[in-house]
């Protein structure tokens, strides 16, 4: 096959039809324009560019998962035990600080004390910090500044991104504190997380490359600037550090995860079980407990870190009796809810975007009001959850929430 | 927006979006999956269309926000979420799933992302090794490389054994 006969078959794939309509389209694109441009004094021209990975997406639902109560759904025989039945998840808003309009909760510590969330400004991020409900606009040191995690201090720490530069940074103490890595042009991905103890890791690619290739791990040991690689094989990706120094994440190839692991800090890896056929990565972990997702079921896994068993979860999809034969076919075949990107210390799992909360293998209904549909980005020990509401007919972020349960 | 600004989105949109759904599917190979990248870039796009509309080069700014989408794994396996409620007739249609319809796209399903990336956008949006580089964030020499080694991946998948039906009729057509 030559270059032309590669150009001509591409030609002819049949493709199944787009459900995308240009109206639509229109409509959710003036809402977001107007509410952003309402939201900002003056307007400054914001370059884009890298920052694009992370921009939220504003979609509307064509049907959630229906709420099931805990102890109806599939069971999971390795689940922690419940404490006892919880039904529903209470919402209440989180306040903003004055002038946001695009503000989401990102994270919360495991005491629930401090969150951390991020406005958005175009295509730029602005930092918040809540302590006991109250939020504080956190300096802007750089053109977008996006806080990713907090410990139980209130130490958070985020990434700076600017047309010249980007970096980690450490918020502590009402400074930020640039945390370097080595030698040589990096590019950080996804997210720095934190530990208790304040020990940070992040992956690193090298500038110029793409999908993790030729990747390494950095560990900022607590209250260090300088970083440590960790001795793991290239191409290994670390998501999260637990209480105990544990880093937890995969083994990638060609910028597929493959085998999900958890590793000390010299490096020594174990894998995490798999269920038979299924290829994952844990993103997630707290205690001992991990979090992450498999493929290619896209169910969200709970792996119990002493042991190493896994647990597939499996969450009953969007309500699709209305929909037609062939498209509730189609809906079985996409599988799960995706992964689990956040996890707490009785081994309680948020899908980030979901609506619900898994405890104990079933799935609790984060309440919202009607005509609008909640978003859980994470979760604390105390049972806190994180994230935003949007309107369930077209997505439009209505700020962050904290859901009691 | 201001309604001429609207006017040239929308005509700019309804234009590509038959194409950009066309390379989203091409990427993903699943008609959800891409129906939400899509969405996801086009609504990024009007909100910065005025800057935008500016750029030297206007597709390669929707591809590289397209491209970065659909490389960012963490953000995939949502993609039961789509805007408007339409449900397009598909009766009489073969089925739409990810199953294996087409020898090439179960062939472009093997490829590594960067590898699908780059042939898609060399050989189907025919973008430059330089406009591709750029949609993808990456080197030109990175592009060259995952290119060859994409190519070579294809032809091994479709080689001997494997009918060429497709090409061989596109051919037979044209």
């Amino acid at each position: 096959m030559n270059e032309e006969q590669l150009r001509v078959r591409l030609e002819a794939v049949d493709v199944p039809p787009s459900r995308l309509e240009m109206d639509a389209l229109v409509r959710a694109g003036r809402r977001r324009a107007f509410r952003r441009h309402s939201a900002q004094a003056a307007g400054g021209l914001a370059l884009v560019t890298g920052v694009l990975l992370a921009v939220p997406l504003i979609v509307a639902q064509t049907g959630s998962p229906p709420p099931v109560r805990a102890g109806t759904g599939s069971a999971a025989a390795s689940a922690p035990a419940s404490a006892g039945p919880v039904d529903r998840c209470r919402m209440t808003e989180l306040p903003v600080p004055s002038g946001m309009k695009d503000a989401e909760a990102a994270a919360i510590d495991p005491t629930g004390r401090y969150i951390v969330g991020n406005d958005v400004v175009k295509q730029d991020f602005r930092p918040i910090l809540w302590t006991d409900g109250l939020p504080k606009a956190l300096p802007v040191p750089g053109k977008s500044v996006q806080v990713t995690d907090v410990n139980a201090s209130g130490v958070a720490v985020g990434v700076v991104q600017d047309p010249q530069q980007e970096y980690v940074f450490r918020y502590e103490n009402g400074a930020y504190t640039r945390l370097r890595t080595p030698s040589g042009s990096w590019h950080v991905y996804p997210a720095p997380a934190i530990n208790a103890a304040g020990d940070i890791v992040i992956n690193a690619e090298p500038s110029g490359k793409i999908e993790g290739e030729d990747s390494i791990v950095l560990l900022w040991k607590a209250g260090s600037t300088t970083a440590v690689t960790l001795a793991v094989p290239t191409e290994a990706n670390a998501y999260d550090i637990t209480d105990d120094g544990t880093i937890v994440g995969g083994m990638y190839k060609d910028g597929h995860a493959s085998t999900p692991y958890a590793w000390d800090q010299q490096g020594n890896g174990r894998k995490l079980t798999l269920p038979a056929g299924q290829t994952g990565v844990a993103y997630a972990a707290e205690g001992n407990w991990a979090t992450g997702g498999l493929w290619p079921s896209m169910a969200p896994a709970l792996w119990n870190l002493q042991t190493g068993e896994v647990t597939k979860v499996e969450i009953p999809g969007p309500d699709v009796s209305k929909l037609s034969k062939e498209e509730q076919e189609k809906a079985e075949k996409r599988g799960g809810q995706g992964p689990g990107n956040a996890v707490n210390a009785s081994g309680w799992i948020v899908a980030r975007g979901a609506s619900f909360v898994v405890r104990d293998g079933a799935t609790v209904e984060l309440e919202a009001p009607s005509g609008q549909t909640s978003k859980a980005e994470d979760v604390s020990d105390t049972g806190l959850v994180v994230g935003h509401a949007t309107t369930a007919v077209d997505g439009e972020n209505l700020g962050p929430r904290l859901w009691r349960c | 927006m201001r309604p001429d600004l609207e006017r040239e989105y929308v005509e700019y949109v309804t234009v590509r979006l038959p194409r950009l759904h066309r390379t989203a599917y091409l990427l993903c190979a699943d008609a959800f999956q891409a129906d939400d990248i899509v969405q996801a870039t086009l609504t990024a796009l009007y909100v910065g269309w005025k800057r935008a509309s500016g750029a030297d080069n206007l597709d390669g700014y929707v591809h590289r926000i397209m491209v970065r989408r659909y490389l960012d794994e963490r953000r995939r396996g949502w993609s039961r979420v789509l805007l408007g409620d339409r449900v397009p007739d598909l009766a009489g249609s073969a089925d739409h799933g990810v199953e294996e319809r087409d020898a090439l796209v179960t062939a472009l399903r093997s490829l590594p992302k960067g590898q699908r990336a780059v042939v898609v956008l060399r050989y189907f949006g025919d973008l430059s090794v330089e406009a591709t580089a750029e949609a993808l964030g990456c080197s030109v020499g990175n592009v060259k490389s995952q290119c060859s080694r994409g190519l070579a991946t294809l032809r091994s998948a479709l080689g001997a054994g494997h009918p060429m039906t497709t090409a061989e009729s596109a051919r037979d057509r044209s």
